[in-house]
């Protein structure tokens, strides 16, 4: 067990080196989520009331297309220098490696995107109480993304023009996602309870980040091979 | 120690070795030559478990080689070096994926690496990165070494170096596939094994 741990801090502690060192790549998907909620008031217009109705909606997508951003760079490093063969050869199993991944992803991509989804409460006149509520489901959401975009990441690891199919593979898996996210929203906005939409987000991105490196150590495999 | 049995290997339709069987004992160097194109390569990462031939076995130690990855050191044309990573720091996420231990400036001395141990790798010439990928076989417990055309960009007096490592590895009982380009001293080779390139 001490090893494992181990085994993870030196990873995570190796992708944020990388992502120290990679300045520009890190910053991209971060710079397009403040890009977009900068755009979308000026284009729909000063009205507050309409602006705040669509803030969680452009929340939520803003984050899934700021995170298609980074998606195909998950494994694709590793796999063109070498270093997933050395993983698969490795006495630790893989899946361990891709869930270390998923984690490292998450800190370095997806919870500045959650921080940064405070700027929703200025721009698009959302208020901060349906923020607050907002930030949860997009810090599950966001796990979720990041567990089932590792597998297809993984699935596409060899392919070049990986990124439209990552899209057309990854967005239709995130539907239960953003229905139970709409719904807590929803329910907030009405002063209604939304503990059980919340509760079942959670467990659709524990589900993921159960099955998904299971699933991505596989993909890799059989790219690998 | 290693043994392969009828190993058909097929990669976009063309069949690049069939019914290939060979085995290797323990203190064995095994030689593997052949055109471009041969087989060499898929033939060394089929031994390394990560391409799974379309018939045959391979056996470690009498255990399939998919369940022996910690048994084997795989050095492939892909170094596993992060070109924005220094040699330090790449030598030191091998030595924990693998989970060993060594001491990092002995190691990077070896090799004459130390004075640039703390640059990225990326300004480091093709030999240096290689040599920075070679270091494992310092440190490496494992029994079986599968060498991808390992002089590649190596000068003559690392090519001395990686000659006398592979003699003290084949000593200790290792063993180790080379593939390579270059002509190996008989004295180290105990066997041969040449692919022929099928059309």
């Amino acid at each position: 067990m001490a090893n494992l741990v181990n085994y993870y801090i030196q990873f995570i502690k190796r992708d944020l080196q990388l992502a120290v060192r990679q300045k520009h790549e890190f910053v991209l998907p971060l710079l397009f989520f403040v890009l977009i909620l900068i755009l979308f008031p000026v284009t729909v217009g000063p009205e507050s009331g309409l602006l705040a109705r669509l803030a969680p909606a452009v929340g939520w997508i803003n984050l899934i297309l700021s995170l298609l951003i980074a998606l195909p760079r998950m494994f694709s490093e590793d796999y063109e220098n070498g270093w997933l063969e050395q993983v698969f050869l490795a006495a630790v199993s893989p899946s361990f490696f891709i869930l270390t991944r998923i984690l490292s992803f998450w800190l370095l991509y997806c919870l500045p995107l959650v921080i940064c989804s405070v700027l929703l409460v200025p721009f698009m006149s959302l208020p901060f109480d349906i923020w607050w509520v907002l930030a949860q489901t997009l810090f599950l959401g966001s796990l979720l993304v990041a567990a089932l975009g590792s597998v297809a990441s993984a699935l596409l690891v060899a392919s070049r023009k990986g990124s439209g199919v990552l899209a057309l593979l990854l967005l239709p898996m995130l539907i239960p996602a953003l229905i139970f996210g709409s719904a807590v929203i929803e329910a907030a906005q009405q002063s209604l309870p939304y503990l059980s939409p919340m509760l079942l987000l959670a467990a659709l991105a524990v589900f993921c980040l159960t099955i998904a490196p299971v699933a991505a150590a596989q993909a890799i495999k059989i790219n690998l091979g | 120690m290693l043994s392969a049995k009828g190993l058909v290997c097929i990669r976009n339709e063309r069949i690049l070795f069939d019914g290939l069987t060979f085995e290797l004992e323990s203190g064995q160097l095994m030689y593997l030559t052949g055109a471009n194109g041969a087989g060499k390569s898929s033939l060394m990462r089929c031994l390394a478990g990560l391409h799974q031939p379309q018939e045959g076995q391979i056996r470690l130690f009498g255990q399939d080689i998919k369940d022996s990855g910690d048994k084997i050191l795989f050095i492939g044309h892909k170094t596993a070096i992060n070109e924005w990573l220094s040699a330090r720091l790449n030598l030191r996420y091998w030595l924990s994926l693998s989970q060993l231990a060594g001491d990092e400036e002995t190691l990077l001395n070896k090799v004459g690496l130390l004075p640039l141990a703390d640059i990225p790798t990326r300004y480091l010439s093709a030999g240096q990165k290689r040599r920075v990928a070679l270091l494992r076989m310092w440190v490496s417990q494992a029994k079986l070494w599968l060498l991808d055309e390992p002089f590649t960009s190596i000068d003559v007096s690392g090519i001395a170096v990686l000659q006398q490592l592979f003699k003290r590895h084949t000593d200790s009982g290792g063993s180790i596939i080379v593939t390579s380009h270059q002509i190996l001293p008989d004295d180290l080779v105990d066997r041969r094994l040449e692919l022929e390139y099928r059309f």
